[in-house]
């Protein structure tokens, strides 16, 4: 039945893949879409454990590939598939907050360095960016070049702790690249 | 099959599920360039084409063209249209079911999670088993259609201005409503019914694309099933602009086919937010709109009313008798004495009765069929109080009398208000006014009239009402008796 479905790719097939793209990868095929010519495989198949890579692969940027073997039993157990829209929906939800927590956590046209400082500058004190400048506790202001000189505004404590920290981040950053 | 596959345009199921189950993991897509992007897995069209959307997406990897994008920015949506993508590559995803199925549990399973009877290629066996798959279908409409209700009611915001679109949507259930009846199950009916509005909703929508609606047939079971996943998935991306302020990038080469899209927000908020709570604790969610949107101004009557019209033809509106339960009436016709019940609640308590009756919905929404209505419900109420007697009245189901219902609404409501100071007995009123809408739906108006004035100008008035259409006897005993006129009625309206 598979065979009449996918007569390129019938699945179960564990194939050796190369892409257009100069991508190398063994997988098996779990299913072929023909109306989209998708090709979905799944990696891994050896391992132990439930998760798997998936990939949906365009038919047409396959470059070659070989065959390899086939497993008896079908890939995609039609008794086991459930689908919980409730957890996909919360799986989506917090991993869109996740990369929003993330992306504010990278300042945007800032050195690489300036992004260590402000790393290293968060694991201790709440840290944002406000474009360039980090703002350390919502007061004090670290801007560039970041030095423990830069470190304007803030209580007279709030500056000085910025600045101590500044400062002990900035060595510990400077031990562990010379260290590298 | 796999002809009839390319002639419906729709996607193999095992590509279908797949691409659920990747839904909200970081997603690597490569694109015809070579460039990579690297993003959260939103959606997918699943028309002709397999196009994806990303949100939070980020170029890690620069291909040879220029893109429209600038390397190393955030993305909010990004839509890889399918002339562009070459692969989509998912890490540690769970296909199986097997670990997970302690997620599973008691009466959300229905709703929760369906069983997706996949194998396309098995799809005669189907059709020879056309009943039992068409409960299975009903169930995994139900699960689409809570998505699709993030959408509508998103729309419906949108949409309120657009009256006379929703009142064509309403002539066009009208329409299939006949089907309904024919149909075996009442999955189906409510399908068939959902499904038309939906197909009609979209087209109302934002201008855009929209192909699947058009090939969807109805009377094929398959394909209507198809289609709603469609509608889910694809229809996501077409919808909208308007929705949310995020911006939107397609990166392609291909002008014409930039389609904005962002419907995504809409659905991952919204229909998170009530779907998802509403079954961990289907109280609570519920509640906290329900009580704002009493605030906000139109009584509870009207809500209630919107409801009644769903009651006919299937049924959930049996639940809604607030403590009661969920369980099991709902299929049964026996629907005008719910009836009763939820409105005397409405104008009884006044302010309070809304509350009771929205967590009774709640409930149901974890149930298959009734969830449904519950999410609709609550949805279309959120947005304000006027628009949800229509919108809701369109996803429902037999909608003859909704649209007498508006005008009635109001004067039901005041009169219910000043009921509810004044008498004891605000029970009646919201009998009577039912009444006439299902008259003024299936009869001549004039009763509609007869009816509505007493509501409106006396307290008193009330007694003389019941009277009318049936039991005379009634009225020594207020309450026992207005459960059975009404039941009365309405039977006879809907003959």
């Amino acid at each position: 039945m598979e065979a009449y479905n996918n007569e390129e790719f019938a699945v179960g097939c564990i194939l050796s893949i190369k892409t257009t793209l100069g991508d190398q990868f063994d997988a098996q095929v779990i299913a072929f879409d023909k109306p989209s010519n998708i090709l979905v495989l799944q990696e891994g198949v050896s391992a132990t454990g439930p998760k798997r890579d998936i990939r949906l692969l365009k038919a047409n940027y396959i470059k070659e590939f070989s065959f390899l073997g086939q497993t008896q039993e079908d890939p995609l157990d039609t008794s086991k598939c459930f689908l919980d829209l409730n957890r996909l929906q919360a799986r989506e939800d917090s991993a869109l907050r996740k990369a929003e927590i993330d992306a504010e956590r990278f300042g945007i046209g800032v050195t690489a360095e300036a992004q260590n400082i402000f790393d290293a500058l968060s694991k201790t004190l709440p840290v944002r960016w406000d474009k360039t400048v980090i703002v350390v506790m919502n007061e004090v202001r670290v801007s560039s070049p970041y030095l423990p000189e830069s470190v304007v505004g803030g209580t007279p404590a709030a500056n000085e702790r910025v600045r101590k920290v500044l400062e002990l981040e900035r060595k510990r950053l400077q031990t562990r690249n010379t260290g590298q | 099959m796999g002809c009839k596959k390319d002639v419906n345009g729709t996607l193999n199921d095992a590509l279908l599920f797949t691409t659920m189950c990747i839904i909200g993991l970081p997603v690597d897509v490569y694109i015809k360039d070579g460039a990579v992007y690297s993003g959260i897995f939103h959606t997918a069209c699943v028309d002709d084409d397999y196009a994806i959307v990303l949100k939070r997406a980020k170029m890690i990897k620069k291909g040879s063209r220029e893109p429209n994008v600038v390397h190393g920015r955030l993305i909010e949506t990004l839509v890889i249209l399918s002339e562009d993508l070459v692969q989509v590559v998912a890490k540690g995803v769970i296909l199986s079911a097997d670990s997970i199925a302690g997620h599973f549990n008691g009466d959300n399973v229905g709703t929760a999670c369906s069983n997706i009877t996949y194998p396309e290629y098995t799809k005669e066996e189907v059709k020879a088993t056309k009943l039992k798959v068409s409960t299975v279908d009903g169930e995994k409409a139900s699960k689409e259609r809570h998505v699709r209700d993030g959408l509508i009611n998103k729309q419906s915001d949108r949409r309120e201005s657009h009256e006379s679109l929703r009142e064509r949507t309403i002539v066009e259930v009208q329409g299939s409503s006949s089907n309904l009846d024919v149909f075996v199950t009442r999955a189906n009916a409510i399908e068939s019914v959902n499904f038309k509005t939906n197909s009609e909703l979209s087209s109302n929508g934002v201008s855009r694309v929209s192909p699947p609606l058009s090939s969807i047939k109805v009377d094929d079971r398959n394909n209507e099933r198809h289609s709603y996943e469609q509608q889910t998935l694809g229809k996501t991306p077409c919808l909208g602009p308007t929705s949310s302020g995020a911006p939107i990038t397609s990166v392609s080469c291909v002008s014409s086919s930039s389609s904005p899209v962002d419907l995504a927000p809409s659905r991952g908020s919204i229909h998170n937010a009530s779907t998802k709570e509403s079954k961990l604790n289907p109280g609570a969610k519920i509640f906290s709109p329900s009580a704002l949107q009493h605030r906000t101004a139109t009584p509870p009557v009207m809500p209630t009313m919107a409801y009644m019209p769903d009651s006919c033809p299937v049924v959930p509106v049996a639940t809604v008798e607030p403590e009661v339960e969920i369980t099991p009436f709902a299929p049964r016709p026996s629907v005008p004495v719910k009836f009763v019940p939820y409105n005397s609640l409405p104008a009884g308590n006044g302010g309070l009765d809304v509350l009771y009756a929205q967590p009774t919905i709640g409930y149901m929404g974890n149930r298959t069929q009734p969830a449904r209505y519950a999410s609709q419900y609550h949805h279309l109420q959120a947005p304000t109080g006027y628009v949800h007697p229509n919108s809701q009245n369109v996803m429902v189901g037999r909608l003859g009398p909704l649209v007498y219902m508006h005008p009635v609404s109001h004067d039901v409501v005041q009169s219910a208000v000043g009921f509810s100071q004044v008498s004891s007995r605000p029970l009646l009123i919201p009998h009577q006014v039912h009444p006439p809408k299902h008259q003024g739906s299936t009869e001549p108006q004039a009763l509609q009239f007869y009816m509505t004035p007493p509501v409106i100008t006396g307290l008193q008035q009330p007694f003389t009402m019941p009277s009318i259409p049936i039991t005379q006897a009634s009225f020594p005993v207020m309450r026992p008796m207005q459960v059975p006129g009404s039941n009365g009625f309405l039977p006879n309206k809907f003959a």
